[in-house]
């Protein structure tokens, strides 16, 4: 029983490292996302401000221009609640919170993490297709820690594609059903890939390419899909550029809501483990 | 109205398109508005606009590839950008190119009237 107490322990400890390991990796990438999110935020800020000058205008002629006015006023709403919408996928993506695990719609977060960085990748001139499976199942997990995995992916990709100019900077990201029960979501880019030998060192924990790159993305990345009982792998292709992958299983049958961190907490040791050692 | 200069916008967000020509409308403007550079260039308003209002960050053609397409086919117009990147670095680069001012998203109507004014004095 006494070892059961201890292990339990430090399997939340651990737990514990690893979210705020996933956190440094999330505000770091919140940095690259400042310019998007600017962006997103000023869009429906600029509808109001501009709404809102007409509604007075209307209100102001003579004689006054009432259902214009109500009209204007009507979007100054909607574009308010914009706003809010992109303020409160910035809360749940990058708030500091422990994990939790649920059914998780992969499609649906990956649209997400696709609405946040849409700016960002349209500033690089990357042109983003997603190609989302009809029939995905559910993976079990943390929505949150996934949705970092897919958005530093994403950014890796276009990072990688930063200095090209001779094809199209476009980034495929799909998301498929395996046989075998799993599921897949592939990020596949024109970048200018990486040497074969490197292939293993992608994801060791402060290595990079990157100017400027802290070399954490793709090793926590790592760590939550092993956490969540699946895989991250890189792969180079015929043709320029690199895809990353990773599968997960699906969710069993049934699970719908929240529940413990049971299902999660034996692969978070060893994985915590790992990134503790790398760091 | 005195004052029917016809000033078209070009920008991909929705709700520029539907807000900014009801306020240009209450200035007295004659208004089009675009989604893209593309469609604009297709349009028989190009040779028809005193002003264009033009979005910088766009898919396909960017705002200041159509401002480069416009001085090519000589259909030379005074040029306003209005952007959602409050990215200082970029108004000084579409100056130097010719527009006429740069506006930051979420712009007053004072700040937009006067940069139409200017506009249409260059012209």
């Amino acid at each position: 029983v006494q070892d059961v107490t201890e292990r339990w322990l430090s399997d939340e400890a651990l737990s514990k490292v690893r979210s705020e390991l996933a956190h440094i990796a999330r505000v770091t990438s919140l940095g690259a996302l400042t310019a998007s999110i600017a962006h997103e935020v000023n869009q429906p800020l600029s509808g109001i401000v501009t709404n809102a000058s007409t509604c007075l205008r209307m209100l102001a002629a003579d004689p006054p221009n009432v259902e214009g006015a109500r009209e204007t006023a009507r979007r100054t709403i909607r574009d308010g609640h914009r706003a809010s919408e992109v303020i409160t996928r910035l809360r749940t993506l990058f708030s500091k919170q422990d994990a939790t695990t649920a059914a998780v719609d992969l499609n649906e977060a990956t649209r997400e993490v696709m609405a946040l960085s849409r700016s960002e990748l349209q500033r690089h001139r990357v042109m983003l297709r997603a190609d989302l499976a009809d029939d995905l199942p559910p993976v079990t997990g943390d929505r949150v820690q996934l949705q970092q995995v897919i958005l530093n992916l994403l950014l890796n990709a276009a990072e990688a594609m930063r200095g090209v100019d001779d094809r199209p900077r476009q980034v495929v990201l799909r998301t498929t059903r395996d046989d075998d029960d799993r599921v897949r979501l592939t990020v596949h880019d024109a970048g200018t890939g990486f040497a074969p030998h490197d292939a293993d060192r992608l994801f060791d924990a402060f290595y990079t390419t990157k100017r400027g790159g802290m070399g954490i993305g793709l090793s926590v990345s790592r760590s939550i899909i092993e956490s969540h009982q699946g895989r991250l792998w890189a792969a180079l292709h015929n043709g320029p550029g690199a895809t990353f992958a990773f599968s997960l299983p699906r969710s069993p049958d049934g699970v719908t809501g929240a529940h413990g961190l049971g299902a999660m907490r034996t692969p978070a040791v060893t994985d915590a483990a790992q990134v503790m050692r790398n760091a | 109205m005195v004052n029917r200069a016809l000033v078209s916008i070009v920008d991909d967000d929705e709700s520029v398109r539907e807000s900014l020509p009801d306020l240009l409308r209450e200035f007295g403007f004659a208004v089009q508005a675009f989604a893209s550079a593309e469609e604009f260039l297709a349009s028989d308003c190009v040779d028809q606009t005193s002003c264009l209002l033009l979005d910088i960050a766009m898919p396909g053609m960017s705002g200041p590839d159509l401002q480069r397409e416009l001085t090519r086919r000589r259909h030379a117009m005074p040029i306003v950008f209005i952007t959602a990147h409050a990215d200082e670095a970029v108004r000084p680069r579409v100056l130097a190119q010719g527009a006429v001012a740069c506006l930051f998203k979420p712009f007053s109507e004072t700040a937009l009237l006067e940069a139409l004014h200017a506009a249409l004095r260059v012209r």
